[in-house]
């Protein structure tokens, strides 16, 4: 089965330079990408890598084109601990196309295998992921990964201030 | 944000998504197999789904394949929900459908 499994496309109001700086830089990555940073020499063949704030690799990948600031697209694999380490690698192609607003970012993730954890991981994932670096971009404002830690999560906290 | 609400605010709409949201990658064919809906009826729908960015379509050779977007929809929670956090909402909206599993079924 050759067709995409998950297909995601976003207008977002920046040029398709600022865009692919938000997808391969890790000063930008951390700061929509679940606290993530990105790791790259962006050349057919390098891999990439996604390190978390423990500096432990949660994503590793192979890049297979990068076309400036056109086209990118690697391999997925979630390492270390991630009980989806087992499946194959899996394959995310991200499109930048000029548009009169600024950019049409369109994600495709395919290469998936029926069922396996990492499509479960991703299909949900990306949506917030890509929002994110959309408000980034429009708005610099960044997730805020600290939040629901602090004081919004039910089962560390009491009620008592809710 | 107008157009994502206007898009969602029709049942026939709704439900297209809900068989997208089943399976993705359909073509129009697929999509309204078993509804009693016309092609050119479900081709409009599908046409302001799309301009809304809730359906995005990918060509296959000659195949035209619909997909759901969730991306607008994760900017409508980025704007309203993330504040309530994540975790909460999402504890409540699995409680609810535990609740009424019974009756979706």
């Amino acid at each position: 089965m050759s067709k995409p499994e998950f297909v995601y496309m976003t207008l977002i109001a920046a040029p398709p330079e600022q865009v692919w700086k938000g997808l391969t830089t890790a000063e930008f990555t951390r700061q929509y990408w679940h606290n993530t940073r990105v790791r790259s020499d962006f050349k057919p063949g390098c891999k990439i890598e996604f390190l978390n704030e423990d500096d432990n690799i949660v994503v590793l990948g192979e890049i297979l084109r990068a076309d400036h600031p056109n086209e990118l697209a690697y391999t997925w694999q979630f390492t270390g601990d991630s009980a989806a380490a087992d499946d194959p690698p899996s394959r995310v192609t991200f499109t930048l196309e000029e548009i009169k607003v600024g950019t049409r970012l369109t994600i495709v993730h395919d290469q998936l295998e029926e069922g396996s954890l990492t499509a479960t991981m991703i299909s949900g994932g990306w949506a917030h992921v890509i929002a994110g670096l959309k408000t980034l971009l429009e708005t610099g404002e960044a997730v805020d990964f600290t939040a629901p830690e602090e004081s919004d999560c039910p089962g560390r906290q009491s009620v008592a201030n809710g | 944000m107008d157009a994502i609400f206007k898009a969602l605010a029709d049942p026939t709409r709704r439900k297209l998504l809900d068989r997208l949201f089943r399976k993705q990658g359909q073509t129009l064919t697929e999509l309204i197999d078993g509804l009693d809906m016309r092609r050119q009826s479900a081709t409009k729908h599908l046409a302001v789904l799309e301009e809304a960015q809730l359906v995005t379509c990918q060509w296959h050779g000659r195949e035209k394949l619909h997909y759901l977007n969730p991306v607008p929809i994760a900017e409508i929670n980025r704007r309203w929900l993330d504040k309530f956090s994540g975790d909460r909402a999402a504890a409540i909206l699995n409680l609810r459908d535990a609740l009424q599993e019974n009756d979706n079924e």
